[in-house]
């Protein structure tokens, strides 16, 4: 090559280059946003027809160690981080061993990864149980801006202590802080306004369940406990526009009396002070019986606002949606939506393996009409009916629904219903496309009855089922890309995933899609560039 | 098959001043066999909602109705009900058998129909004396002596409501609120006592662990997982095929229908086979020898099964017009009571008065007799403790009902409507005083008792509809009624209750589940 060619191909290249990193995304939050949306907005290498030729661009088994049924979360996706090596664009994956893996993404090469140290040895110990792993729970959060100059990401470790580290080398960039409660099972950090929020959950480690926030600034930590259950939605709190928090509780009662806010929906506020104070909830009519029947508000809830309205969507394993106003949670009683939908899924009303478990996704068309779209485990409901169905899934799907304004009353409005999946979990639109995994995940957790004549024996069944028999029945998990408009299936990944994963996420960004599973594998699926 | 479903959307809770209970998991008790028990009183001693005081005219409402595809045979298409919370861990459900070789597991919350099983056997052509088909409801393992119900007992203190704390820099979240023992184990502490309040009990008397009990056509005896029904044990022969059996029962090892009619050319005979674990599925049988058994088994607490037995021919050793008392092992003879004119129509119902036992069972000729269990008809076996007089024939073949109140035995006979005595003990001599009489019923079905609350429907049979209503137990004054929400007659001795709900099945299959609303309205 002459030199003149060189300097073209070399010009060319760096045009290129900054074009790409011109329109390139990061994903810096589970959920994409502080408000949970799944909704990769500036996505543009994605399209409805090049995701058709999307293939497998590398595969590897990361050093991680599971615990009980976990082992990695989606990653989180930096481009431009300036390394040793260079200029990259990293994707950094926390496991549930209080690890960290960032692996160069076009490559799969592993650039650094490191283990937490734990300050509370005397709880941070042991094996863990299915609901309860110990561990490393919360996707990290990568900061939009510097901090002393370098990329900074937040973790929390076993311990509950909140680190901040180096994206390019994941060294600290200060020493760790106290935050929350070791061994408290905290879910995805929302960074917003100079805070990190997240949820404590399940009572995990004898924690309350309560919202939880560290002030940077401060370095004080505040708690807001809404005396429920639950708080273990996959995507954290969702952190609106305005500063509001939401989450849902899980399995308590709920009663205004008693100051018990169990299965409803909460939302907190930072305080002047610093502290975490009350805002609003909402607690479906039938709270109580959804207590009863173990029907968790297990769902990170959306917030979007559309046409001057306000809107905050949650749903949870009882499987139907809730449409509210994020002014106005229930109503002048708590107790009434803007809209209540029929069941999408779970008409037998299971707290195991139905419902919505995963995450939504909340976006916005060519058209201008707001879509919501729910993945569900577990057969379509009678109640469910779309003006397009691809199948009427009986293992999990996906259900999409417009949100209008009809006769006076804003309505979530079914358009389609997907084909068939194992398990629907995340989901994230990127120009256009929906991307969704089914977990292949063995949801069951009561154990099976067996018949007589089962090669293993009877068995009269029942009881709570734990992780080691459901690791053992997990499936293969799958990744699909539909038309988001449609519903339409444009491309999936058949038998290429080898194996489930449980309570994982999925990412995107920059015409690559990365998924893990059990064993630790780091699946990277892309189309070209 | 599309289930007609009462849209839980529409209702309103209307119990507005009225604190209910919805505490806990588990929301009330099981009905664990047919007729509630092994005393086969119909009576579900404890609700935590259901009560007279409870009880308005528009406060219980159709909670949900579901039709099961069941052909009928000779006017009926399911059974009574039995009942066990807690199956899938958290569902309430009822075990419905439907006389088709057919069992459904049916979620009383919602009425759907989370399992059915069908069992691929033959029917023969049903006829009114044999109809064939599964005649016996299923049931599930029953103690002898009921457990004892009660409710959690009050809670202590004001609960922990929602509460927020903020930390000093660098310390983290306060632990005094981050844990719940305060952060004792991270300072190698002793944890707290716990905080009072906040109890949150289960109110049932224990998840049922066991299996389910059903007999099909052929006369197989099938073990079924109550959570998924399936056949946990290799069906084993019980009774002689086509025969007509009554509704099985359960009681410690041992699992015991009767055989009526010659139907099948089955003699009449109790029949018994051990259900324990390892042991041989050997097939008991007694004979009557003589009239054919009347309704179902019942025990005394102490363990002797009784059997009421109709007219008939009794042959050496027969009985006829009778109640029998037989080992529970054995199935021997222990004691009888017999007398010219005791034509029994009703199953014997089994309670205690003072410090004795008794047992009462209507005849054809609309008397109520009521035996000592200890000595069912005195030396000479034909001298009851008391015998009413007459009450025509309009005493309904189904079942009698009891239960006691604070003070009082009553025994409740579906008579034109339900008559309520009061059995008085006075110096060992038994009577049953009249008591309240309620409101006109045709073709009543047996009453139950739901927490000093009596149901009882005018069944509608042959073919119109059925009215359910609710009596206070201690006066007979109308509580409630369904109104027009059933729409087919209901089937003999087909109530049953559980968790603050009363079901009653229909003959066109249907079930109807009848409540409070509580929190279970979804809009």
């Amino acid at each position: 090559m002459t030199a003149a060619r060189t300097t073209k191909w070399l010009v060319a290249s760096a045009v290129v280059a900054a074009t790409v990193s011109l329109s390139a995304v990061d994903y810096l939050t589970e959920g994409v946003d502080n408000a949970r949306t799944g909704w990769l907005k500036n996505e543009k290498v994605f399209t409805t027809t090049n995701v058709r030729g999307m293939r497998l661009l590398w595969k590897i088994k990361a050093e991680s160690t599971p615990r009980q049924m976990h082992n990695l979360f989606a990653p989180l996706i930096k481009e431009g981080v300036q390394t040793a090596r260079g200029p990259m664009e990293l994707a950094i994956f926390a496991g549930i061993s209080d690890e960290l893996f960032a692996y160069e993404v076009s490559s799969g090469d592993l650039v650094w990864q490191r283990k937490f140290d734990s300050i509370y040895p005397q709880v941070t110990t042991g094996p863990g149980q299915t609901l309860c792993p110990g561990g490393q729970t919360a996707v990290p959060t990568i900061a939009t801006t510097p901090v002393n100059g370098r990329t900074a990401m937040y973790a929390v470790s076993w311990d509950g202590r909140i680190w901040t580290l180096d994206v390019a080398t994941g060294k600290d960039i200060a020493p760790p802080e106290k935050f929350a409660p070791p061994n408290s099972k905290p879910y995805a950090l929302n960074l917003f306004n100079g805070s990190i929020y997240t949820a404590t959950a399940q009572g995990c480690g004898g924690t309350t369940n309560a919202f939880v926030a560290y002030n940077l600034g401060t370095k004080r930590s505040a708690i807001f406990a809404p005396g429920g259950g639950g708080m273990w939605g996959r995507r954290g709190v969702t952190v609106d526009p305005e500063g509001r928090v939401y989450l849902g509780t899980g399995d308590a009662e709920f009663d205004e009396g008693s100051k018990s806010l169990g299965n409803a929906i909460v939302s907190v506020k930072t305080a002047p002070n610093g502290e975490l104070q009350l805002v609003d909830y909402y607690a479906p009519p039938n709270a109580n019986w959804m207590w009863r029947r173990d029907l968790d508000v297990n769902v990170t809830p959306m917030a979007f606002d559309f046409q001057g309205r306000k809107f905050l969507v949650g749903t949870s394993k009882e499987c139907r949606l809730w449409l509210l106003d994020r002014d106005n949670l229930g109503g002048r009683d708590h107790r009434t939506a803007l809209y209540v939908s029929p069941l999408l899924c779970n008409d037998v009303q299971a707290f195991d393996a139905h419902g919505v478990w995963g995450a939504m996704a909340a976006w916005v068309d060519g058209q201008g009409r707001q879509w919501v779209v729910v993945p569900f485990y577990g057969p379509v409901s009678r109640e469910f009916h779309a003006p397009r169905e691809h199948a009427r899934p009986t293992h999990g799907g996906v259900g999409a629904y417009t949100v209008e304004q009809r006769n006076g009353r804003w309505e979530l409005v079914p358009q389609w219903l997907s084909r068939d999946m194992d398990m629907a979990e995340h989901a994230i639109v990127a120009n256009g496309v929906l991307f969704v995994y089914g977990s292949g995940e063995d949801t069951t957790q009561v154990l099976p009855e067996r018949a007589f004549d089962d090669p293993r024996g009877p068995q009269l069944g029942g009881a709570v089922s734990n992780g080691a028999p459901r690791r053992l029945e997990g499936r293969k998990a799958a990744l699909y890309a539909l038309d988001a408009v449609t519903g339409e299936e444009l491309w999936n990944s058949g038998n290429t995933i080898t194996t489930w994963n449980h309570y994982s996420g999925l990412t995107v960004a920059n015409g690559r899609v990365f998924l893990s599973t059990f064993d630790g594998t780091i699946y990277a699926f892309g189309v070209q560039r | 098959m599309r289930s007609v479903r009462t849209s839980l959307i529409a209702l309103l809770c209307t119990v507005s001043g009225v604190a209910l209970v919805a505490q806990g998991r588990n929301i009330g008790f099981e009905w664990q066999t047919t007729n509630a028990d092994a005393q086969r009183t119909n009576w579900l001693r404890l609700d935590p909602n259901i009560a007279p005081d409870k009880i308005t005219g528009t406060s219980l409402r159709l909670l949900w109705q579901e039709k099961l595809p069941v052909m009928p045979r000779q006017g009926v298409s399911v059974l009574q009900g039995v009942t066990a919370n807690g199956m899938q861990v958290f569902t309430p459900t009822s075990f419905v058998t439907g006389v088709s070789n057919t069992i459904f597991a049916l979620d009383n919350d919602t009425g759907h129909p989370n399992f059915v099983k069908r069992f691929d056997t033959p029917l023969p052509a049903p006829t009114a004396q044999c109809p064939g088909g599964m005649t016996g409801a299923l049931t599930r393992v029953v103690n002898l002596v009921p457990t004892p119900l009660a409710l959690p007992p009050p809670e202590g203190g004001p609960a922990t409501g929602y509460r927020g704390s903020l930390g000093a820099p660098g310390e983290g979240v306060p632990l005094d609120i981050g844990r719940r023992d305060g952060g004792a184990a991270l300072r190698g502490e002793p944890p707290p006592p716990p905080r009072g309040g906040g109890g949150s009990g289960s109110l049932t008397a224990g998840k049922y662990n066991g299996a389910m009990y059903a007999v099909t056509t052929d006369g197989a005896l099938h073990v079924l997982g109550p959570n998924f029904l399936l056949e946990v044990e290799r069906p084993v022969p019980f009774l002689p095929a086509n025969a007509r059996f009554s509704n099985l029962i359960a009681v410690g090892d041992m699992l015991y229908t009767t055989t009526s009619q010659g139907c099948g050319s089955a003699p009449n005979s109790v029949w018994a086979m051990s259900i324990a674990a390892n042991s041989p599925r050997t097939v008991l049988s007694w004979r009557t020898n003589g009239g054919n058994p009347v309704g179902d088994i019942a025990f005394t607490t102490d363990g002797k099964l009784l059997i009421a037995i109709g007219a008939g021919q009794a042959q050496a050793s027969g009985y006829a017009n009778a109640i029998v008392a037989l080992d529970a092992k054995t199935l021997k003879p222990t004691d009888w009571f017999t007398a010219p004119n005791a034509d029994f129509v009703t199953t014997p119902v089994v309670f205690t008065v003072g410090m004795r036992q008794l047992v009462a069972a209507a005849t054809r000729d609309g008397r109520i007799l009521v035996l000592d269990t200890a000595s069912l008809g005195g030396a000479n076996h034909s001298t009851p403790l008391f015998a009413s007089t007459s009450l025509g024939s309009s005493v309904a073949p189904e079942a009698l009902a009891t239960w006691e109140s604070q003070d009082t035995r009553w025994l409740l006979v579906p008579n034109n409507g339900i008559t309520a005595y009061r059995v008085v003990d006075r110096n060992g001599s038994v009577s049953l005083d009249q008591g309240w009489t309620s409101r006109a019923l045709t073709t009543p079905t047996a009453p139950i008792i739901v927490n000093g609350v009596v149901f009882a429907a005018a069944s509608g049979r042959p073919q119109g509809r059925a009215t359910l209503y609710a009596f206070d137990g201690r006066t007979g004054r109308d509580l409630w009624s369904s109104g027009m929400a059933i729409t087919s007659a209901v089937s003999p001795n087909s109530l049953w209750a559980n968790n603050s709900q009363v079901q009653a099945a229909t003959t066109d299959g249907t079930v109807y589940a009848f409540g409070f609303v509580l929190d279970r309205k979804v809009k």
